[in-house]
């Protein structure tokens, strides 16, 4: 919207917020509570596309569809390329913060 | 005009705060679906704008409580989805939502549509004032239609038109059903018809007499 303040801000929470609901993910694979999954990936869905980060959006919805349309269970690769996504984005919405700032 | 905006992404609400706030609404917002519900009951908003997939309590099922508590008043209700399989958008409907809004938030089809939802919800209560106003009017009409002018003596009856006329004919004329028999009550037998009848007689028998003594 074209200010910077609340460009930074949003970054923040999707920075912080993200990497709950990542942890969320995470947790509950390794419980294999596969609805849970589905739903924290869902939710990361929306927020990835609000800020425009199309692959990590495309992967949640990936895994949101296999583990609650499809009611398959999904590999724990899925889960790790998850988690290398996020930190990408992250490192990136990182970059985009300092180049505001600066 | 308030409107209450509940997403469990935190980024999807800053961002429908700021831009309802930029519209020129006054923007109202919860994390998850119980809070809003308790947000709705205390401000009543006049849009609501849901996500779909929340902890706690699902956007449809908000929806649905909205719906069924809230009857008399009307809230225009958009649900913000990434979702948009036809079935979806189905039961979204069915639970009582009026306007669909894809994720990521497009600010123009935002505005687009609280400018639909404003339009309906003015609509909305000027029917309302409208449906109050008759309904004022009609129990007005109501206390003037229990007085019936009857005059004291002759009780003839004064209608709508000022004209007065026999009891008989203002209720042939206002109960359509209903049809007279005439007949006498001993009473008026007593006071009316028995001196004419008497009088008849007795005139009768002076005419007799008379044809008598002729």
């Amino acid at each position: 919207m074209g200010d910077p303040a609340f460009t930074a801000e949003l970054i923040d929470i999707m920075l912080d917020d993200g990497q709950v609901r990542v942890t969320n993910i995470r947790a509950a694979y390794d419980q294999q509570r596969m609805t849970d999954v589905g739903a924290l990936a869902h939710s990361l869905k929306g927020a990835a596309l609000n800020i425009g980060a199309s692959n990590l959006a495309t992967l949640c919805a990936s895994i949101d569809d296999t583990v609650r349309k499809l009611g398959l269970t999904i590999e724990a690769q899925r889960i790790a390329e998850l988690e290398r996504e996020f930190s990408d984005v992250a490192r990136e919405l990182n970059d985009i913060k300092d180049a505001l700032g600066s | 005009m308030k409107v209450l905006a509940v997403d469990d992404d935190r980024v999807t609400l800053v961002t429908l705060e700021r831009l309802l706030a930029k519209f020129g609404y006054e923007p109202l917002t919860a994390l998850n679906g119980t809070d809003g519900l308790r947000l709705f009951l205390e401000h009543k908003p006049q849009i609501l704008i849901t996500d779909w997939m929340m902890p706690e309590m699902e956007g449809p099922t908000m929806v649905k409580t909205i719906r069924a508590f809230a009857e008399s008043e009307y809230t225009y209700i958009i649900m913000l989805t990434s979702r948009n399989e036809k079935e979806d958008m189905m039961s979204g409907m069915l639970a009582g939502v009026d306007e669909f809004l894809s994720k990521p938030i497009d600010p123009d089809q935002l505005r687009a549509r609280l400018r639909v939802g404003k339009r309906i919800m003015t609509l909305q209560a000027s029917l309302a004032s409208r449906v109050s106003e008759l309904e004022r009017e009609r129990k007005h009409i109501k206390v003037l239609q229990g007085f019936l002018p009857i005059c004291s003596y002759c009780k003839k009856i004064r209608d709508d038109e000022n004209l007065w006329s026999q009891i008989e004919e203002y209720i042939a004329e206002h109960q359509a059903n209903i049809q007279f028999s005439h007949s006498i009550c001993p009473d008026c037998f007593e006071t009316k018809v028995k001196p004419m009848q008497e009088a008849f007689f007795s005139k009768k028998r002076e005419e007799v007499s008379e044809l008598k003594s002729a």
